[in-house]
């Protein structure tokens, strides 16, 4: 198996209007951003603000400047969707108290610029842990009941990746489980 | 500085100094600070829509993006402008009309982890159907129930586990016939084959038994439910073991004897102190008589049990099997139901009938339920 494209090398593919470039980029991302999205506004907001950043890249891809790593540029344009949401529409002033809070708390240096951004970009690649691109497809299998080893050889991954995979999550469940259910 | 959706407009436009923009940007970061982990399913339900968009926004509009933009607006200003009300009231809605879609589980979701660590997922066998797993067999039967057949000649022992994740109950018929039901997030872990002189098990969380007798040469052969709390010694009988948390067990026929301690084997000292008869229940140090024992094991016909239950605990129970979180005001944590709930009724089915019975009414918000206590009713 070749290994996978980077980013960069997709995007140079997506530029040529190769839509194959444009989805391979959707898979990678498409969770992690869903789930940065969904932690900060409501659902059904996380998923329409997603649809936007994606249709933005593709229908824009000819005047697209991306002078950073391409994963740091996809999550800023979701946080810049995030504040669009927050700016125009009507819920988004239950938001502003909070930034006011915020403000009060916050001091700034631009010496520490370059702290912030990495500060950002590890959280990114937190998520990206859990929420890379075969999460959705590893756990609709594991529901549809696919065992690790018929997982890992779809996949092509080892079985042990898979089986540490789906031990971490009952593990979190279990230990999710016991401060639940007490009685 | 002055915070307000001016201050955003600019951001969006790029006219704001460095430092607003670094505030606003560690703000949206911070965000998410407390806020819970996200739901797996409900996460995959959105991604399946999400996916479904993508592809229809990339099959049947190449790149002209600026009509939808049109339409969108030419409903959404008005709906900004006049309809603040209705669209609340449509999004309220909405959101009840998720929570209405979120079904019970009707999966055992439950593995079982063989000798060599590989699981076999209980749920991919289909009923009738038998697995052969290298040196034996399972097979599931009509009622749900897995059993090991073909078992290997050899006596060296060989310890399987069976584990349920939250949402799931499963049922299995041990080697010499005994029958153990597996509550939600639990695990059994039992030799496919017992030795001649006992019978041992090892159990997390909840289970209910319904052990067979068994005789060698007129010696009866015990039969060990260990547990890192309690060791429970039974002879033939049928009870319920909550390890959860507090351990918590109920007779309903035959006699158990419990340990005082957990120590590991009765050659290490391990001494049966108390003993119940059918009826009773040991809990919190204490055994009682019940006068409706059956209660204790409503979960495994597919009940909740409400009777001497608080609000706050069958929440929980809830919220494990439905797999959600739920937000509830504590004035009605010690608040009372009586009878019992089938669980494979929606969440939201569950919550009307809440509501009905208690001063309470709910709502759901990004994928939490919050229960709130209501005064007027």
């Amino acid at each position: 198996m070749n290994p996978p494209h980077t980013d960069e090398e997709l995007v140079a593919f997506m530029l040529q209007n190769q839509q194959e470039a444009f989805r391979q980029i959707y898979d990678r991302y498409k969770s992690a951003l869903l789930v940065y999205a969904m932690k900060r506004v409501p659902f059904d907001v996380a998923e329409d603000l997603v649809h936007d950043v994606f249709m933005r890249l593709w229908n824009n891809r000819s005047d697209l400047e991306i002078k950073e790593r391409f994963v740091g540029y996809i999550f800023k344009s979701l946080r810049n969707r995030i504040s669009d949401f927050i700016a125009k529409e009507e819920k988004g002033a239950q938001y502003l108290n909070s930034l006011e809070d915020f403000a009060a708390t916050f001091s700034y240096s631009n010496a520490d610029d370059l702290l912030r951004e990495k500060l950002f970009m590890d959280r990114i690649n937190n998520l990206l842990l859990k929420y890379g691109p075969h999460y959705q497809l590893i756990l609709k299998m594991k529901l549809e009941g696919y065992s690790n080893q018929e997982i890992a050889d779809k996949l092509g991954y080892s079985e042990k990746t898979i089986r540490n995979q789906s031990w971490s999550l009952l593990k979190y469940l279990r230990s999710k489980f016991i401060i639940f259910l007490f009685f | 500085m002055k915070i307000d959706r001016n201050l955003l407009h600019r951001y969006q436009q790029k006219q704001c100094s460095q430092e607003e923009r670094a505030l606003i940007d560690s703000w949206i970061d911070s965000l998410a600070d407390g806020s819970p982990e996200i739901n797996d399913d409900l996460l995959l339900a959105r991604l399946a829509s999400l996916d479904e968009r993508v592809e229809a926004s990339l099959g049947v509009r190449p790149i002209k993006k600026q009509k939808k933009w049109a339409v969108a607006a030419s409903i959404l200003i008005p709906i900004l402008l006049f309809g603040g009300y209705y669209a609340n009231q449509y999004l309220a809605a909405k959101r009840l009309t998720e929570l209405a879609a979120i079904e019970s589980p009707n999966w055992t979701k439950s593995v079982i982890v063989m000798e060599n660590n590989q699981e076999i997922n209980i749920d991919s066998i289909r009923i009738g159907d038998t697995l052969h797993v290298g040196k034996y067999s399972l097979v599931k039967h009509s009622n749900g129930e897995i059993q090991y057949v073909n078992l290997p000649q050899d006596d060296a022992p060989i310890f399987n586990r069976l584990t349920t994740m939250t949402g799931g109950i499963s049922s299995i018929v041990l080697a010499d016939g005994s029958k153990v039901w597996l509550n939600a997030g639990s695990e059994l872990r039992y030799p496919i084959k017992f030795d001649k002189s006992s019978r041992e098990v090892e159990l997390i969380g909840e289970a209910y038994f319904e052990v067979a007798k068994q005789e060698i040469a007129g010696e009866r052969i015990p039969f060990y439910v260990r547990n890192a709390k309690k060791t429970i010694s039974v002879l033939g009988t049928k009870f319920n073991a909550n390890f959860y948390d507090e351990p918590e067990i109920a007779l309903l026929e035959g006699k158990i004897a419990l340990s005082k301690t957990a120590a590991q084997t009765e050659a290490q000292g391990l001494t049966y102190q108390e003993t119940l008869l059918p009826n009773d229940v040991y809990s919190r140090g204490k055994i009682q008589s019940s006068t409706d024992i059956k209660r204790y094991v409503y979960w495994k016909n597919g009940y909740f049990n409400l009777n001497d239950v608080k609000l706050a605990t069958l929440v929980k129970r809830m919220e494990e099997w439905y797999n959600i979180p739920i937000v509830m005001d504590e004035a009605l944590g010690n608040e009372v139901l009586i009878g019992r709930i089938s669980r494979s009724k929606k969440i939201k089915e569950i919550l009307d009938l809440i509501s009905i019975a208690l001063p309470a009414s709910y709502d759901y918000k990004n994928g939490i339920i919050y229960l709130k206590f209501e005064k007027q009713k």
